[in-house]
């Protein structure tokens, strides 16, 4: 079950880069990433991912609507989501919750944990490579 | 805790560090923006979009300086976001002061690990403290605790564990042999200082003398590792009311003057809410009223004494576990044996009501406390119970007053139950309750009330969740249930379906009774109109018009639409052929809130359709959603130049069609 893919949706070039490594290093599942939330529906929706990573702070098309775009699409609204964001306070997390996400990841995230933060959230038992 | 290998570790910090270098350029170009955006500020001549760039600036700042290991660097820029959040002119010397700490973090170079997710400071909401060494374990926690609308806060050692006690959490979820040795010290003092704190262990360790430490430190409950996030926050939903609700009801019944006094005077300023009653004959109506924590009676009282009302409680369902402290002229070994064969808890001689009633009262709440977790869960099902879920769903209330959040009330009952018992019998019946329950707990978050109201009927009590939404999230539920059997009994699956109706407060009702009552009208109404529906209370379109009428002739299609609509209660009308549907539109004034109509029908063109309900002034009230093959954007163009309201791509996602319905019809 190790072969999974994940599909990390974020514009900053560096906060994306040390997610990608983490997880690829850490996890071992196939990592594709994505710059924009436009971009990164297109690339949902060629490489059906197992799981989106997505920032909620992106200029032209912020996360809460890149993931109503991918919820309107039978293709891609089955794919679990789960937000990246530096919003912290418990009502903005609440409303990012209630936007129907499988879970939120806070940033600054850990690198060393984040693949450990996502299995747990998915419920995901496979082995570390 | 990861197993992974130290050399993925190293490779990992190794790349982190080079993606640094790239990336400090980067930090650098938005540290002087953020600079000439401060000396802007300053000069008065900040434009709004000006501002709202700094906000981006400070957030992304925020979000990734921590990654790579400048926990204080990260902080000072959320500090700077909030602060820009907060308000329009924000303190310009403030701004340059962080914009400096952010650099000067920098410039120490970063601190390995780096800190994750650390969630900075808000004053006036109480706090949740997290001290585990798992990241992970803490973000699932702040998730499922989200609608008690705590501040979380994350330490990961000593040090930041003595700043967040600093800030007099209510609630904890500690490792007391995280970092040790300081810890347990350090738990010693804070809940010496504020003994009401919630405070749980979470630990891998489980010796008795492990328990024993913990518990003179303070901690309420012990929890070993593992422990799934929701059960821990299910756990401190339970130690929460004691700490955000008001202090203990005490209900005191004696009618002679003299006793109420004394009671009054010796309990005047010991924190209870002192109900008072000169009356036997009162107690229902006072304890309805004051619903007590603990009932204090006199024994020596005219018509009705201390020991029959004692007797009376205790055979009473919903009162029968409060406490009750009996009092006595004298104590003599006669009237002791006869209160505590009542079924008193206590007794205390009236000459000692000064010195020692409220110390007697708190001792006693305190170990009805204790007892009380296990009579607040239902023991077929594990969830809580109908007594429990009173209190739990009026705490939701009183907090959905103060934050001006929905909450939603749901009574469901298991379609044909009786079914069950008789065809597999009751073993099989009881089965199909704990696995609903189980599936319950699964479609709801652990600060979400679950219980069994009685028999087959459950309520589920939801906040910060309106109507709609919670008829949607039963709804999926109900679809979940079309597939997966509830049990299997001697290799037969067992399937289940249930009728629900949702109650919001306080549209629908003001008190948990007036809000029960609604629900169960509209759970009536959905057994009536055919069962596996919930139906939301209130929805007021009349019997004989539908809210939605589907022209559709592909059977497959059409119950893609039939089902999650009257899974979620709307009322659909499908005609059997085209011809019927138009005559119904035109010949009988059938006006559908919504009409969706399939492009791709048997022998008619949908489009042509379409323009007919438009030549005919049927679209002023009636809405059309079209139904159209994924690729065909030209028919998607055509359908809104004809004024369709939407449209929905084949094959047809439920969640895409139960959103555009929703909005067609809002």
């Amino acid at each position: 079950m190790a072969n999974r893919t994940v599909l990390i949706i974020e514009d900053e070039d560096s906060v994306r880069e040390v997610a990608q490594m983490s997880l690829e290093l850490m996890s071992g599942w196939t990592v594709l990433t994505a710059a924009s939330g436009g971009d990164g529906i297109a690339k949902a929706l060629t490489s059906q991912p197992d799981l989106i990573l997505l920032d909620v702070m992106m200029p032209e098309m912020d996360g809460p609507t890149t993931y109503r775009h991918l919820q309107d699409d039978a293709r891609t609204s089955r794919i679990p989501v789960i937000l990246l964001t530096a919003k912290s306070h418990a009502s903005e997390r609440a409303q990012l919750a209630s936007l129907g996400v499988t879970g939120i990841i806070t940033k600054p995230f850990d690198p060393v944990q984040l693949a450990d933060q996502i299995r747990q959230i998915l419920s995901w038992t496979d082995p570390v490579e | 805790m990861s197993p992974a290998k130290p050399d993925a570790r190293a490779a990992l910090q190794a790349g982190i560090r080079r993606i640094w270098e790239n990336a400090r350029g980067v930090v650098s170009a938005r540290l002087d923006v953020l600079d000439q955006l401060a000396q802007a500020r300053a000069e008065n001549s900040l434009t709004p979009e000006q501002h709202q760039t700094a906000e981006r600036e400070a957030h992304k700042l925020a979000g990734a300086l921590g990654t790579f290991g400048f926990a204080a660097g990260s902080l000072a820029a959320r500090e700077l976001e909030q602060h820009l959040t907060a308000s329009q002119s924000a303190d310009a010397t403030r701004w340059s002061e962080l914009l400096r700490a952010i650099r000067s973090d920098l410039e120490r170079g970063p601190t390995e690990p780096p800190d994750g997710g650390h969630i900075s400071v808000r004053a006036n909401r109480p706090v949740l403290l997290v001290h585990q060494p798992d990241a992970s374990f803490a973000e699932a926690l702040a998730f499922d605790t989200e609608p008690l609308g705590l501040e979380v806060l994350i330490s990961r050692n000593v040090h930041e564990l003595r700043l967040a006690l600093a800030r007099d959490p209510a609630a904890a979820v500690i490792d007391p042999w995280l970092d040790a040795p300081d810890t347990l010290g350090l738990l010693r003092d804070f809940t010496a200082r504020k003994p009401d704190a919630a405070v749980i262990a979470l630990t891998d360790r489980d010796q008795l003398r492990d328990r024993v430490a913990a518990a003179r430190s303070g901690v309420r409950a012990f929890l070993s590792r593992p422990q799934a996030a929701r059960d821990v926050a299910a756990q401190l939903y339970e130690l929460m009311p004691g700490i955000a609700a008001q202090p203990p009801s005490v209900l005191v019944i004696a009618n002679d003057a003299s006793v109420r006094t004394a009671v009054a005077d010796a309990m005047g300023e010991a924190g209870f809410r002192l109900t008072v009653v000169d009356d036997a004959l009162k107690l229902w109506d006072a304890i309805a009223e004051a619903r007590p924590d603990l009932l204090v009676l006199d024994a020596d009282t005219r018509d009705i004494s201390g020991v029959e009302l004692c007797g009376v409680i205790r055979s009473d369902l919903r009162w029968r576990g409060v406490p009750v402290l009996v009092l006595t002229a004298s104590a003599d070994a006669e009237v002791m044996r006869d209160v505590f064969a009542a079924g008193a808890d206590d007794v205390l001689e009236k000459s000692a009501i000064r010195d020692a009633l409220s110390r007697r009262i708190r001792q006693r709440l305190h170990r009805s406390e204790l007892t009380r977790s296990q009579a607040d869960t239902d023991f077929l099902t594990g969830v809580a119970t109908r007594r429990r879920s009173e209190e739990a769903i009026g705490y939701l209330m009183s907090l959905a007053v103060r934050s001006k959040q929905p909450v939603s009330v749901a009574l469901l009952d298991i379609d044909r139950f009786q079914r069950i018992n008789h065809e597999y019998g009751h073993a099989a019946g009881d089965l199909c309750l704990r696995r609903f329950a189980g599936m319950l707990r699964q479609t709801f978050r652990g600060v979400d009330v679950i219980a069994r109201w009685n028999g087959e009927e459950f309520v589920v009590g939801l906040y910060g969740m309106a109507a709609m939404d919670a008829v949607n999230r039963l709804g999926d539920l109900l679809d979940r249930l079309a597939t997966v059997p509830v049990a299997t009994v001697a290799g037969t699956a067992i399937h289940v379906t249930f009728s629900g109706g949702v109650a919001q407060y306080p549209q629908d009702g003001q008190s948990l009774d007036q809000l029960i009552r609604a629900g169960d009208q509209a759970l009536d109404r959905a057994k009536h109109e055919g069962r596996a529906r919930v139906i939301p209370a209130g929805r007021t379109r009349t019997a004989d018009q539908p809210d939605v009428m589907v022209i559709a002739d592909d059977e497959s299609v059409a119950q893609q639409i039939l089902q999650p609509l009257e899974t979620r209660g709307y009322r659909v009308q499908r005609p059997g052929d085209v011809k019927a549907a138009l005559r119904s539109l035109t010949e009988h004034s059938l006006r559908p809130g919504l009409i969706i109509l399939d492009a791709d029908l048997r022998g008619h063109d949908g489009m042509a359709i379409l323009r007919r309900l438009r030549q005919g002034n049927l679209l002023t009230d009636t809405r059309v959603i079209m139904l159209i093959q994924a690729a065909a954007e030209p028919k998607v163009l055509e359908s809104l130049e004809l004024d369709a309201f939407d449209h929905i791509s084949k094959p047809i996602a439920t969640s895409v069609l139960m959103q555009r319905v929703r909005r067609a019809l809002a």
